[in-house]
């Protein structure tokens, strides 16, 4: 409904769905940060037009059914595995984009082992690890993530450290490693952050293209349903809880002007 | 002229690597684990020089799902291990199934349960034949009772997983990896598997391919998929039996062994016979698909039969769906890595005849 | 219960630079769009999608400056953004 009715307005698109993504609903619940991931994701394959050459490796979690959305090859690890599945696909394609999407559950808990190996060994992938402090697609229980008191499912006092221990920093951990390449946090809680998440996702996948190594890109993401909370609600729980005890920014980028 | 194919010495578990290699096998993820060392130590130095990978893992477990992602890729790859390490297989396994994807697993079997010991014995025949992950889906399993075997098999190993898009499991022990023995090294078969409608090598100027096996909607969409799995292992188990007899033209007894045991069977076989007992083997080659027709014939008119393992008596359960009542089936068997004597089966034998 | 417009349009704008279109059968009527909009011009219809659930909605009576705020924290997709060309 064009707003002037007196001169004939153009108007011209200058925003919409990514052509890398397929026409589909994404399942995610209202307001989850997963879909404005895959959104970022998909307009970088549009960007850098790598759709036909990535190969998208898909969690066990909320985001199980990611390659449905991405007009790219795509394949499902068993839970904790994508980083074993993508190391077998980047061995056999070294020059597609092959690129490790996972939550909390998958990367750092029955993953870890997977996931300091595969940085360790510096595998020429993409890791982008979504990190919602909780289990979303099980209904809510506590996470490797999940903040001291943070009440789920399966922490319905709320998690007590000295019972179950406390929030695991994926980035630092893997800081300590020789290989990784670059290694960020970042968040989709506000306009700003997905921005930046943005700037970290291309580096993750410019660094795979250039041959330079493991990439990691952490980015805290509002689970509504999973908290019990609105969206708004959600995004404003990242901004004032997740990111003081997950720090935003580069933990580690060699590719960085000195 | 014909070329007398030249006759080397290998050890087991180096034919299995060798036998991989000329399969054009380029990817191999493995772990240590005794006693199938030799298989990723071999493969290590072997696969740079036909420019292919060879990676050990963090785990077991983060190799088979290695071979997944090398196999969702187009790839000929293999991960070998023993029993605790293919325990932690499992759910790779039935991963791969689920997705149909082709994959050769090597298990040098060995004493067990729990860590068990270093030795050979056959006690993953159970989880072997039966399925040691979720789900119901099959995979072949070859026992190989030589080195030459070992070699044959691996290679045999690779085109009926191109070609059923199925997991091929080789069925070793300790006892076979570690022995060196002379063969010939088999020639590749030459078969062309095209995985282009199917393996992820990106979606240029095609729809995506996707590997995966979560079905949700609709409905019966997991149904389907199974009924799929169940035609095609009615298939395989038509077309692939393999198995081998021993002297059983007027055997009255009928010995049944497969792998090391049938060696010794064969050994127990000669002792009879210098002893008057005409007794025959019969060696399943394929532990699934079971080659149960085969058996029931072989086994009919025989006074008895006798099953011999090294386990506390697993192969004998199928044995006796296959002969079912047509004779007795007896069974002998030692655990822990402890080999049969064939001084013991001709005893037991003897026992059948007073 | 729809967010009460608080934010005023400011009196400069006195005409959009653009519109944003959402599809309501892809909104999920999460709400993330009119909050993220600096220029309060979106609000939860009154009306229901298919799934039963209020989508978000431009307000054309306040002016866009199609800055994509809300096609960019939108986690669905499904907020095209329309740039007015300055036609003569």
């Amino acid at each position: 409904m064009s707003n002037s009715v007196l001169t004939k307005v153009r108007e011209k698109l200058v925003y919409s769905r990514p052509d890398s993504m397929y026409p589909r609903k994404m399942h995610y619940c209202a307001g989850c940060g997963h879909g404005v991931v895959h959104k970022l994701l998909g307009e970088l394959m549009d960007e850098l037009g790598i759709a036909e050459k990535t190969i998208l490796v898909a969690p066990v979690g909320c985001a199980v059914l990611a390659f449905f959305y991405f007009r790219a090859d795509g394949c499902e690890a068993a839970h904790g595995r994508v980083p074993a599945v993508a190391t077998g696909i980047k061995r056999v394609h070294p020059d597609h984009v092959v690129i490790g999407y996972q939550g909390d559950g998958d990367l750092l808990a029955i993953g870890t082992a997977e996931t300091i190996h595969a940085a360790n060994r510096g595998e020429n992938i993409t890791v982008i690890f979504v990190n919602n402090a909780i289990y979303g697609m099980t209904g809510g229980q506590m996470a490797p993530t999940s903040l001291v008191g943070q009440k789920t499912k399966t922490s319905p006092y709320g998690r007590k450290a000295e019972d179950v221990g406390y929030p695991i920093r994926a980035c630092e951990l893997l800081n300590t490693l020789e290989a990784p390449y670059y290694i960020e946090r970042t968040s989709v809680h506000d306009v700003k952050n997905v921005l930046k998440t943005k700037r970290a996702l291309k580096k993750g996948l410019m660094n795979q293209i250039e041959k330079r190594g493991y990439s990691f890109i952490e980015v805290l993401s509002a689970c509504p349903t999973g908290w019990g909370v609105t969206p708004k609600a959600a995004n404003l729980w990242v901004a004032e809880n997740m990111a003081s005890v997950y720090p935003l920014g580069v933990v580690r980028d060699k590719g960085a002007k000195a | 002229m014909t070329a007398t194919a030249e006759k080397i010495l290998m050890k087991g578990n180096e034919a299995i690597g060798e036998a991989a290699v000329i399969a054009g096998c380029r990817y191999f993820f493995g772990y240590p684990i005794t006693p199938q060392n030799e298989v990723p130590a071999y493969m290590a130095m072997r696969l740079p020089q036909v420019g292919g990978t060879f990676l050990q893992a963090e785990s077991e477990l983060a190799a088979i799902n290695m071979v997944f992602g090398a196999a969702a890729a187009g790839a000929r790859a293999m991960t070998s291990s023993s029993s605790p390490g293919i325990s932690l297989k499992q759910e790779g396994i039935s991963y791969l199934s689920g997705a149909e994807l082709p994959a050769v697993v090597v298990n040098m079997m060995r004493g067990g349960p729990g860590l068990g010991n270093i030795a050979g014995s056959q006690g993953d025949y159970f989880q072997s034949t039966r399925g040691g992950g979720h789900g119901d889906y099959r995979h072949i399993v070859l026992a190989p009772a030589s080195v030459q075997e070992l070699a044959d098999l691996t290679l045999l190993a690779f085109d009926l997983a191109d070609q059923y898009r199925i997991v091929v499991l080789v069925l070793g022990d300790g006892y076979l990896g570690q022995m060196s023995e002379p063969l010939v090294l088999p020639q590749p078969s030459g078969k062309q598997f095209d995985k282009s409608g199917w393996a992820l090598t990106g979606a240029k100027v095609r729809e995506q391919h996707l590997v995966y096996s979560l079905l949700l909607s609709p409905e019966d969409a997991l149904e389907k998929l199974n009924l799929r799995l169940q035609e095609k292992y009615r298939v395989i188990e038509k077309n692939e039996t393999r198995h081998e007899t021993y002297n059983t033209e007027d055997a009255e007894y009928l010995l049944v062994g497969f792998g090391m045991c049938a060696r010794i069977l064969r050994g127990a076989v000669v002792s009879l016979a210098r002893a008057g007992v005409k007794a025959g083997l019969f060696r399943p080659i394929t532990l699934w698909p079971f080659p149960y027709r085969e058996l029931a014939a072989a086994a009919r008119g025989r006074k008895k039969i006798l099953v011999v393992e090294m386990n506390a008596g697993q192969m004998v359960e199928d044995v006796r769906l296959a002969v079912a009542d047509s004779s007795p089936v007896d069974f002998y068997g030692r655990m822990g890595g402890m080999i049969p004597e064939v001084e013991a089966i001709v005893e037991r034998v003897r026992g059948y005849v007073e | 219960m729809s967010k009460t417009n608080t934010k005023k349009a400011s009196p400069a704008a006195t005409a959009s630079k653009g519109r944003p279109r959402i599809d309501p059968e892809i909104c999920k009527g999460c709400e993330l769009c009119i909050e993220a909009c600096p220029e309060g011009c979106l609000k939860l219809s009154v009306h229901s999608n298919s799934q039963g659930v209020p989508y978000a909605e431009y307000d054309p009576a306040v002016p866009c400056t199609a800055c994509k705020s809300c096609a960019v924290i939108c986690p669905d997709c499904a907020i095209e953004i329309y740039k007015f060309e300055s036609g003569v």
